[in-house]
């Protein structure tokens, strides 16, 4: 059979920007895959260093609409590790709280549009009707339901009431039974496993050599994580673990997300004990002394790093942010190749790059005849149900 | 294992036979070293031989004014081991590490385009976020005058 390279994107790919993927095709089976970055590059690091250290604030919020909060938290880090700003106790126990509200509802969120992706609609619904508790729980805390703006440098702008607190342990303690019975449905319902199960398959010393990060490499059996390996806030204050899994396929990486969905709500029950009374927000000055810091935090996608340099004034000289995703690239490709084209779809999202709902189109190029028929989103995605 | 930063400096400092032109810990879990451009493979190999596994969490270009830095993020063990090479404006090149840490890929790919320098090695060293229209030589991360920016005004005024 003749070998077909066919583009995906840019304006399609299963990604939160539009990206240009190739993949090389031998009948049914991906031989090769490739990326193309860049169609929605906003040149955020290069205003960060054309604006002062609160408007940038502002701006790495915004660098991405799921994981806003861990942006402006490494952010914030970063910088309060330059000017030596000790953050208030209470004000870091809620930082960890928000952190691992939005890796409740970003999991949960993924854990739906994997349901989608192979078939399995009523997953999607039960699970974003349960991931509506938690939008609800960051709207009463902050204010929104997309970008918080709870991190502050030098602390938090709002502080969690007694009132809001009974409301978080109501809701925490639905979401946790929820998030086991959906880890029994994920191991114990064959539809979904005949989906998942060996797909995406990735090793663990592959997966290290590549650079991934977060859910991507914890189920392949690496226990790595930034809260355990840099402990940062108060996460070595409170009981939790590390929980990885030998599969090395979409399932593992769906019961890692599951998982930590349980932890998160532990560790927010634990925070929400153990918060002392006091201060949410230190004094920040205006000017940031001269100096570099790294900061890293463990986003939901992975490891998320910025890198601060500043001259002394209020302006840095460069800000450096590597997503996760962009680790996790690499590895993406790695599994999507040798596995059938009506994978790609779920081996790709089990990364978690952020799905827009748009209708999406692919182009498949049959470079022996010359030919070529299109094909939309929607018509990959019910090709990958029929699998 | 290094338990501090401060002992994985002085581990560098005992055992690595090149050039350092700093080793400085920061805090207990930032460690600074730098090396000249042309060593920054020896000290990638050095670091993988002495703490495998590593992990590369990203490639950082600084443009100081006269140079560009290229900052080597690696985490080994808990501690964050940053490797400082400074690349002088007009060499604009340096040894890819790629062919020894596959993670480095994107991330030279990034830096290579953004600050205009090349890397020399690099398995597939093609653009990898600006357009294929971008003109050559115009690197967006510089921060010195840039060829497009009078044209800019040009069509401004």
């Amino acid at each position: 059979m003749a070998k077909l390279s066919f583009p995906v994107g840019p304006q399609h790919p299963a990604l939160k920007e539009p990206e240009n993927l190739r993949f090389s095709v031998d009948g049914e089976l991906v031989v090769d895959a490739d990326i193309r970055l860049g169609y929605v590059h906003r040149s955020i690091e290069r205003s960060c260093s054309e604006r002062n250290y609160v408007q940038d604030l502002y701006l790495c919020e915004r660098v991405c609409g799921i994981c806003s909060n861990a942006h402006t938290l490494a952010y914030c880090m970063a910088v309060e590790k330059l000017t030596e700003v000790e953050v208030p106790v209470r004000a870091q126990y809620i930082r960890m709280i928000v952190h691992e509200f939005e890796r409740i509802h970003s999991h949960l969120l993924w854990l739906g549009v994997s349901g989608y992706e192979v078939g399995f609609e009523s997953l999607l619904m039960y699970v974003w009707r349960d991931r509506e508790i938690i939008q609800d729980i960051l709207e009463m805390v902050s204010g929104n339901r997309g970008h918080y703006a709870m991190t502050t440098l030098g602390g938090v702008r709002y502080d969690i009431t007694p009132e809001m607190e009974a409301r978080i342990r109501e809701g925490l303690q639905i979401l946790r039974e929820r998030a086991e019975y959906y880890a029994d449905i994920c191991t114990t319902e064959a539809t979904f496993l005949k989906r998942v199960r060996d797909v995406g398959t990735i090793s663990g010393d592959r997966c290290r050599e590549l650079g991934a990060a977060g859910p991507t490499l914890r189920a392949s059996g690496i226990s790595f994580d930034i809260r355990t390996e840099f402990p940062y806030l108060q996460y070595d204050q409170v009981d939790w673990q590390v929980y990885t899994s030998e599969l090395c396929d979409v399932l593992g990486r769906t019961l890692v997300r599951v998982q930590e969905v349980v932890e998160a709500c532990d560790i927010s029950l634990q925070a929400l004990d153990q918060m002392p009374d006091g201060e949410i927000q230190a004094r920040f000055p205006r000017r940031v002394p001269e100096g570099e810091a790294t900061a890293r935090v463990e986003a939901q996608r992975g490891e998320l790093i910025y890198y601060v340099r500043s001259d002394g004034s209020d302006v840095p000289v460069r800000v450096k942010i590597r997503t996760p995703t962009l680790a996790n690239l690499p590895a993406a490709m790695e599994m999507v190749t040798g596995g059938y084209v009506a994978d790609i779809p779920i081996a790709f999202m089990s990364i978690d790059p952020c799905f827009s709902c748009t209708d999406r189109m692919v182009v498949l190029d049959d470079v022996g005849s010359g030919e070529s028929r299109t094909m939309t989103w929607p018509e990959l995605v019910r090709l990958g149900r029929q699998q | 294992m290094a338990v501090t930063a401060s002992e994985l400096v002085e581990r560098i400092q005992a055992e690595y036979d090149g050039e350092l032109t700093e080793a400085e810990a920061t805090s207990e879990v930032d460690a600074w070293v730098g090396v000249p451009p042309e060593d920054v493979r020896g000290m990638a190999r050095f670091i993988i031989d002495t703490w495998a596994p590593v992990y590369l969490s990203t490639i950082t270009g600084v443009d100081t004014g006269r140079q560009i830095e290229v900052l080597y993020h690696f985490v080994t063990g808990g501690l964050a081991l940053n490797v400082r090479a400074a690349v002088d404006k007009g060499v604009d090149e340096i040894d890819s590490i790629t062919p020894l840490v596959p993670a480095a890929v994107l991330y030279e790919r990034e830096v290579a385009e953004m600050l205009g320098v090349e890397m020399i090695g690099h398995p597939d060293p093609r653009r990898l976020v600006l357009p294929e229209d971008w003109p050559e030589g115009d690197y967006p991360l510089r921060r010195d005058e840039r060829p497009t920016d009078r044209e800019d005004e040009e069509d401004n005024g």
